[in-house]
């Protein structure tokens, strides 16, 4: 009851704006019904809760025994060995004798992926020309089903970099992984070689 | 928090009452220390600390030492100190999750129904995308890493700060020895701690590798108390523990090592580069390898 004359009353209210759906089209679109054009959606079921504290419950099967699924809840010790030590030897190229690097000491990655740069600069393309680099010969051996498919996957993936993501293909500079030759035709002059020909 | 504020208060008297004890009775042997390549700074204040002794509950001071203002005395770049604890806690990170796409998945090479006339989508595969037990377009894609090095300037900027921060908040304590300590008995730390307003966890850090005595033996039984090598020192646990206790053997190695990098020859922004450690790395992991299958993405 009330929210009915809720209702009406913000509808005799509302006569400047009607707050309403996104619509970009500034062009009036054929409709079939004319009241269409102009009768927009502004009402999807949805009201905001300015003054109603928590979370609204679910609706759920009366007398259901069946416990709802959820994550099981997890008591996370801040004091536990590792959390305590995380991050121990983060330092210790600098802090050590310089023996060991952080770089080395990733034992919970896979093998081929230790210090191998993260997928925000190598991207799947590199990471996997690096692994097929590494593991061609037993792949082709023992597994060559995936060696296949790591085929397919890497032609895929050069004709999704050649052809639509040329833009990226320049963030495959200075990733370390291989030796770098200046760009000899970058626009800026100073930042040319001396290898460059002077005409 | 109040209480700990007003123990701070009596500490600090007791602390500014030490000051006079130990000024009046010239105990105070090793105030001045040579400071490798002090700045030249007539404005610049010399850090000083404590050195007390874990032989007993109460503070004793033993002297004052002198600490390099290069190190202790810093500008604090909160911002350098956030890169630094965002990399620590970001480059470690493995994503082992790998989403098949349609070209992985079984099955899917037949056309399930003719192209047209059927009134059904135009479908050539039952693993396409847009099907349910279809593959993945733009999946998670495999072992993925978030692997990077911050350049060695900032980190050493950054352990500068966390240092600075800590000495200046008056939780980095010094102390003339860790190893081969008489009690360690829990409850004798606890009070220590307490005495000391040292708050609720405490990282000591010594010089070696290896911990003998007491210290040992009161670790083990409280979480909250850690001992790690000079070697180990970074900037999350800095800012993790509450009060930070170094050796003085701790405090010259730190030193010498921070300086040494900060006033070393070559470039400190130098990248860290693959290739250099790519020997390296897949040697040391030789032991792990399948002698025939190759791991699995």
């Amino acid at each position: 009851m009330a929210s009915t004359s809720l209702s009406r009353f913000s509808t005799v209210v509302r006569t400047t704006s009607i707050r309403a759906f996104h619509d970009r089209s500034s062009v009036p679109r054929v409709v079939d019904d004319r009241e269409k054009s102009s009768a927009k959606y502004a009402d999807a079921g949805y009201t905001f809760r300015y003054h109603q504290q928590g979370v609204d419950p679910l609706p759920r099967i009366p007398d259901s025994k069946v416990p709802v699924a959820r994550p099981e809840y997890k008591i996370r010790d801040q004091w536990s060995d590792d959390a305590a030590r995380f991050g121990q030897n983060d330092y210790i190229d600098l802090l050590g004798d310089g023996s060991v690097h952080p770089a080395q000491l990733q034992y919970h990655t896979p093998t081929w992926l230790r210090g191998f740069p993260g997928q925000h600069r190598a991207n799947e393309l590199i990471k996997l020309i690096h692994y097929r680099n590494l593991y061609d010969a037993k792949l082709k051996q023992n597994s060559p089903k995936r060696w296949h498919e790591l085929r397919k996957r890497i032609k895929y993936l050069m004709m999704q970099h050649n052809y639509n993501k040329q833009d990226e293909i320049n963030r495959e500079r200075d990733l370390g992984l291989w030796e770098e030759e200046p760009d000899y035709t970058y626009k800026d002059k100073s930042r040319r070689s001396f290898k460059d020909e002077i005409p | 928090m109040l209480s700990r504020q007003v123990r701070s208060l009596l500490s600090s008297r007791l602390f500014s009452t030490a000051t006079q004890d130990a000024s009046s009775s010239s105990d105070v042997s090793n105030v001045q220390r040579e400071l490798w390549r002090k700045p030249e700074n007539p404005f610049l204040k010399t850090p000083q600390a404590w050195i007390s002794s874990l032989e007993t509950v109460e503070d004793t001071k033993l002297g004052l030492v002198d600490l390099h203002p290069d190190i202790f005395r810093t500008s604090p770049r909160i911002d350098i100190l956030h890169r630094n604890i965002t990399w620590q806690s970001v480059y470690r990170n493995v994503q082992m999750t790998k989403m098949l796409t349609k070209a992985e998945m079984p099955g899917g090479g037949r056309k399930p129904w003719p192209q047209k006339k059927t009134g059904r989508a135009h479908v050539g595969s039952i693993r396409a995308p847009q099907f349910i037990r279809g593959g993945f377009a733009n999946g998670v894609r495999g072992p993925r890493t978030w692997f990077y090095m911050l350049p060695d300037a900032i980190r050493i900027q950054g352990l500068c700060v966390a240092l600075t921060l800590k000495h200046s908040q008056d939780d980095l304590h010094v102390v003339d020895n860790i190893q081969n300590l008489q009690n360690g008995d829990p409850k004798f730390w606890i009070d220590l701690c307490e005495a000391r307003n040292y708050g609720y966890s405490v990282l000591f850090v010594d010089d070696s590798d290896e911990v003998n005595g007491g210290l040992a033996e009161a670790q083990q039984s409280l979480p909250w108390l850690n001992v790690m090598p000079v070697y180990g020192l970074n900037c999350y646990s800095l800012i993790k523990y509450d009060t930070v206790v170094l050796s003085r053997s701790a405090l010259e190695t730190i030193e010498q090592r921070l300086l040494s990098h900060i006033h070393r020859a070559g470039p400190l922004n130098k990248k860290f580069r693959y290739m250099d450690y790519k020997e390296k790395i897949l040697q040391e992991a030789e032991g792990e390898e399948d002698p025939h299958m190759p791991p699995v993405v």
